[in-house]
This record gives structure tokens, C-alpha cells and sequence, in this order.
């Protein structure tokens, strides 16, 4: 019985060892900085200092996160009471505030691939 | 700092454990000082049912329904009122498109979702039944996380039961479907998503059942072996002990792959309407679906995530057919299986496991209406009278569930007694003796399902 169990066991394992169980399409609509459980613990906040389109990186003094095919751009607007859409490596302009969520779920992280970004649409001195 | 009310609290939404009956005791008995974890459950409760989050009128009690386990079935959609917030896609311009599929939430119990993202709102969306809140003390956690919605990855944020509020509010209270925060609703506080993660944590079960039971009934009992052998029924394999967890593994809440969405015949397809494929877990999807605990299934059908199947017999006879054993989980059973076979069972024998499965939904009603009853005591007339109706609803269910597997006639005669009393503490009438005669009914439905210890 125990081995059996074991068996069915690996042979599901696909199916439930995932990375992360977080509904995503929601998150878009999730104001900077206020992302449940993960704004402030777990993301990164703050301003972006340099954007490499070729290498497809954004940062700034002490973090950068590298921008996959897997990654989430969101532009928050907010602010300006308008719908968050869906964004690209251009609306990751330098002197515009981000919220990286880096791949994983550390705390701390301020460098490697994002899973998700979002930037407000607006330069933050604005 | 969390802000609470105590008292008003308490007496306007009363939970349903018994710590809070000491809150509430008679004038002379000494004051105690509240409890914060009650208190919380208590405000959690307030928000669950009142707190529309400034959204379209919508709370998350419109479709996790106390009246109705926290779920609801086109039935029970069936008594509400046209402009009941649920049906804010008919009578709300701006939702009137892409928000829900009006149709097929009446007929089916059906809601909008738009897991994949809002991209394509006209095109992109999955249609999925309410899941209960009960029990989830015991039925989400894993080691990746909470699995929470019908395939595990319902919240946003950090994915946990706590932040589930936040993607509910943008996905079903929104007034347009911009989803705009501060113009379309308001996200919950830190504070209320506390007290929300308290109140839902605080409902049903609150531990797992530990198999095999000694159950009387020759039916059920049979039932439960299939349940539990390992080379017949198998269901043991995913819902241990009944519950929501792998009986393998230490995995807790798992996905699985059972090839529901493969079902020929869905009622929901049936209409002709567009019912996009379900992909489940994750984006895109990979097929799973998490498991529901079957300790509550009795009485908060119908079935699966797309509902549809109506019925517990009909939900474990699935099981049988080629949806199921053609499935990468059905076949995974075969596989383990000396003779190849997925889960055969004769008609007879899917009629045992859901009698089982009647029986011990039935004695977990039978569990909540004595808490219910016991809370009752000592308390004012009017929480008594408030923890007395839903014993009564528990009650009612117990029969229901009982006689529509037509099992243990004698024990549905004392619950039917024991619900013509509570009927009459719930109007005032002798309540505390009605009370205590309705607990000694209560007890004897029980003996009658299961031998005592």
C-alpha cells in the first residue's frame, strides 16, 4: 500500500509541485506598494535609475531585475484614475517608480529575473 | 490598530464557538475582559456580509451565502430578488457586458472569472460554481502555499486564504470594468483582511475526521470500505480521511488533473452559450484543478468546478466513466493498479460511497447544530435566537441530505423532531427547554448514524 502510494505519488508530481499559487491577472489592478502579503515583505520598491533596452534590465544604486518573456509588466495609473493596462519594456523609463516581485518568493532580493513589474505611468517627481 | 466595537459586535454577529458564550453571560455574572481572536471572527463576519468595499453592491456573503453553506446553486438563485447584487450584470449598464454570463449564472450557479487575464474580456473568461468556505481550516494548506479557488491559485499577492479578498473585490465588486482602485471599489485594509482570514478560518470543521468511523448503517459502512480500499474505490488516495488533503506524500491540499473539463454532455454546454475550456492552474493553465473536501459535499452541490453534475451519486459516478480513467490521474491509477483499472465500481457500489458520503455530511450538520445549540445557552434572546436558526438550517440540511439517499429513517425522525423544536426556540418559545429537548434529539439522530464511544 505504502509503495503504491509512493508511486502515484512521483507520478503526480508534476502536477502539484509548482512555484508559486498566486492568481497573477488580478495583480494588475493592484496598486504599487499595495500587493497582499508581498508589497513591503517581499517586492522590491522603488525608482528606476537605468533602463538597458538590449539587455533587456532596469535598475538603479543597489537593485536591477532582468525582463524575461515570462515577465508581467503592469502600468499603474492610479493615480491618474485610469485603468492599469498591460505594459512593455518602454513603459520602464528611468525616474518612474516600480514594484518588482523578482522570481521566488524571498525576501530581500534585489536583483535577478522579475515575475512581475508594475510602474506607474507617470515620472515620480511629477 | 484594529478597531473593533465589542459589544455591537458580538451581538450583531455571533460566532459560532462557544468562548464567545462566556462574553455575552448574564449581568451578574463577572465581566469578562472580550477575546481578541472572537472579536476579530466577529468583524470578519460584519465584512463578509455588509462591506460592499464601495464596489457595485456586491459583498462576499452575495455569493458565499450563509442560508446556503456559503455557496449557491441556480435553486437557491431561483428565491432571490431581481435586484439582488448578484445580478448586477442585469441591471448595472456598465457591467452589462463581459462581467458575468446572466444565463447561465441562473441556470447553473455559473460566475464569471477572468483568470488568464482581462485582456480579452469578450473571449477570455471561464464560467466556475461558488466552492463553500467551510472547513478550510483543514482543506488549503500545502507546501508550496494556500491553494485556494477552485484551482489553487485564486489570490493574489502571496497567494494565501488572507489575500483572497483582494482579487474577489477587483474581479466581482468592481462598478465598471476600468477596475479602477479608489474609483470602481476600494481595496480591503490591512485590518479587514485580517478579520476576513479569521471569520472565513472560523466556519465548520475545524479538524479533520479520523477514518475509518463505526458507523451503524450497512450501506454507508460499505461505502466507507470502498472509500478506503486502495484497489476498489481509491478516493482515499486524494481525500484522506474524507477531507481535502493527499492521503500520500505529506502534500496537504494537492491539484490534480481528473479530466472533468473532458465530461461529454455538460449542462452548462449543453445551452449553447460560450463556455470557454477551463485550463485550470496557472497561466497558462496546466489542466489541475485543487481537491474540495467531501466531509461538506452532501449539501453544497452541485459538483466539480463547472458544476456539472447535480448530484453527490452522480459526482462519485464519475468517477467511473472515461473522463475520469482517461485522465492523467486515471491513469496514474491504472498504472498502480495489478489489473490496469482506474476506479470500476458497480452501480451499487457508487450508491455505498455516496451513502457514506450523505452519512458523514450528515453527522457534521448534526455537529454545527449542537455547537450552535450549546452557544445558545446563556446568551441573550436575541443571539440565542440567531445561533438557534442556524442550528435549524443545520439541521434541516441533515435531513435532506439523509433522506435523499433515502438512509437511516429512524435517526431523520428524531432530526425532524429535533427541527420542529428548534423551529419553536427560534421564535422564542420556551427556547432553553426547547433547546435542551432538540440536543437530546440531536443525540439520538447520531446514535442512530454512528455507534458511540
Amino acid at each position: 500500500m505504502k509503495r503504491a502510494a509512493g508511486f502515484i505519488a512521483i507520478a503526480l508530481g508534476v502536477m502539484f509541485v509548482l512555484p508559486a499559487l498566486a492568481q497573477k491577472s488580478a495583480e494588475r489592478y493592484i496598486p504599487i506598494g499595495q500587493s497582499p502579503g508581498l508589497s513591503g515583505k517581499v517586492t522590491y520598491l522603488g525608482k528606476i535609475g537605468t533602463q538597458d533596452e538590449k539587455a533587456k534590465k532596469i535598475g538603479g544604486k543597489e537593485w536591477s531585475a532582468t525582463i524575461t518573456d515570462k515577465t508581467h509588466i503592469w502600468v499603474d495609473r492610479s493615480k491618474q484614475k485610469k485603468t492599469a493596462t498591460v505594459g512593455t519594456l518602454a513603459d520602464l523609463k528611468a525616474g518612474h517608480r516600480v514594484e518588482v516581485k523578482y522570481e521566488g518568493s524571498e525576501a530581500g532580493k534585489k536583483e535577478g529575473p522579475a515575475e512581475w513589474i508594475k510602474v506607474e505611468a507617470e515620472p515620480a517627481d511629477k | 490598530m484594529v478597531k473593533l466595537r465589542p459589544f455591537h459586535l458580538l451581538l450583531g454577529s455571533i460566532a459560532p464557538l462557544t468562548s464567545i458564550v462566556l462574553l455575552a453571560t448574564c449581568a451578574s455574572e463577572p465581566v469578562r475582559p472580550p477575546d481578541p481572536g472572537q472579536l476579530l471572527i466577529a468583524r470578519g463576519r460584519e465584512i463578509f456580509f455588509k462591506e460592499t468595499f464601495g464596489g457595485n453592491g456586491r459583498t462576499c456573503g452575495t455569493c458565499h451565502r450563509e442560508e446556503s453553506n456559503f455557496t449557491i446553486d441556480a435553486e437557491f438563485i431561483a428565491t432571490l430578488p431581481p435586484d439582488d447584487p448578484l445580478f448586477v450584470a442585469e441591471f448595472v449598464p456598465a457591467l452589462k457586458k463581459d462581467f458575468e454570463k446572466p444565463d447561465l449564472m441562473r441556470k447553473f450557479g455559473l460566475i464569471l472569472e477572468n483568470l488568464d487575464g482581462f485582456a480579452d474580456l469578450e473571449k477570455g473568461f471561464v464560467l466556475r460554481g461558488v466552492p463553500h468556505t467551510l472547513g478550510l481550516r483543514t482543506s488549503i494548506e500545502s507546501p508550496g502555499g494556500a491553494r485556494t479557488g477552485w484551482s489553487g491559485d485564486g489570490a493574489p499577492g502571496d497567494g494565501s486564504l488572507r489575500s483572497f479578498a483582494v482579487g474577489a473585490v477587483i474581479q466581482h465588486f468592481t462598478r465598471r470594468l476600468d477596475r479602477v482602485p479608489g474609483v470602481d471599489f476600494r481595496l480591503p485594509t490591512e485590518e479587514e483582511l485580517d478579520a476576513l482570514e479569521a471569520f472565513q478560518l472560523s466556519l465548520g470543521r475545524q479538524k479533520e475526521l479520523v477514518l475509518p468511523l463505526p458507523l451503524k448503517g450497512i450501506v454507508p459502512k460499505r461505502g466507507q470500505e470502498i472509500f478506503r480500499d486502495g484497489t476498489l474505490g481509491k478516493c482515499n488516495n486524494c481525500h484522506a480521511n474524507a477531507g481535502a488533503n493527499a492521503g500520500f506524500g505529506n502534500l496537504g491540499n494537492a491539484n490534480f488533473n481528473t479530466g472533468v473539463e473532458d465530461l461529454v454532455d455538460q449542462p452548462a454546454d449543453l445551452v449553447g452559450a460560450l463556455n470557454p475550456p477551463d485550463d485550470g492552474l496557472g497561466t497558462p493553465g496546466d489542466g489541475t484543478f485543487n481537491t474540495p473536501s467531501l466531509v461538506e459535499a452532501a449539501d453544497t452541490g452541485p459538483f466539480f468546478h463547472n458544476n456539472s453534475i447535480e448530484t453527490i451519486e452522480g459526482a462519485v459516478a464519475f468517477y467511473n466513466g472515461a473522463a475520469f480513467n482517461n485522465s492523467p490521474a486515471g491513469k496514474t491509477l491504472a498504472a498502480n493498479d495489478p489489473n490496469g483499472v482506474g476506479i470500476r465500481l458497480e452501480a451499487t457500489q457508487v450508491v455505498a460511497v455516496a451513502a457514506f458520503l450523505r452519512v458523514i455530511n450528515a453527522l457534521d450538520n448534526i455537529r454545527e447544530s449542537i455547537a450552535q445549540l450549546e452557544g445558545g445557552k446563556r446568551v441573550s434572546e436575541e443571539t440565542g435566537r440567531l445561533l438557534a436558526r442556524r442550528a435549524l438550517k443545520e439541521t434541516r440540511d441533515a435531513i435532506e441530505v439523509l433522506s435523499g439517499g433515502g438512509l437511516h429513517a429512524e435517526a431523520v425522525d428524531h432530526l425532524r423532531k429535533a427541527a420542529e423544536r428548534i423551529d419553536d426556540a427560534c421564535s422564542g418559545r420556551y427556547r432553553d427547554d426547547n433547546s435542551k429537548k432538540a440536543l437530546k434529539d440531536l443525540a439520538k439522530a447520531r446514535a442512530e448514524l454512528v455507534e458511540e464511544k
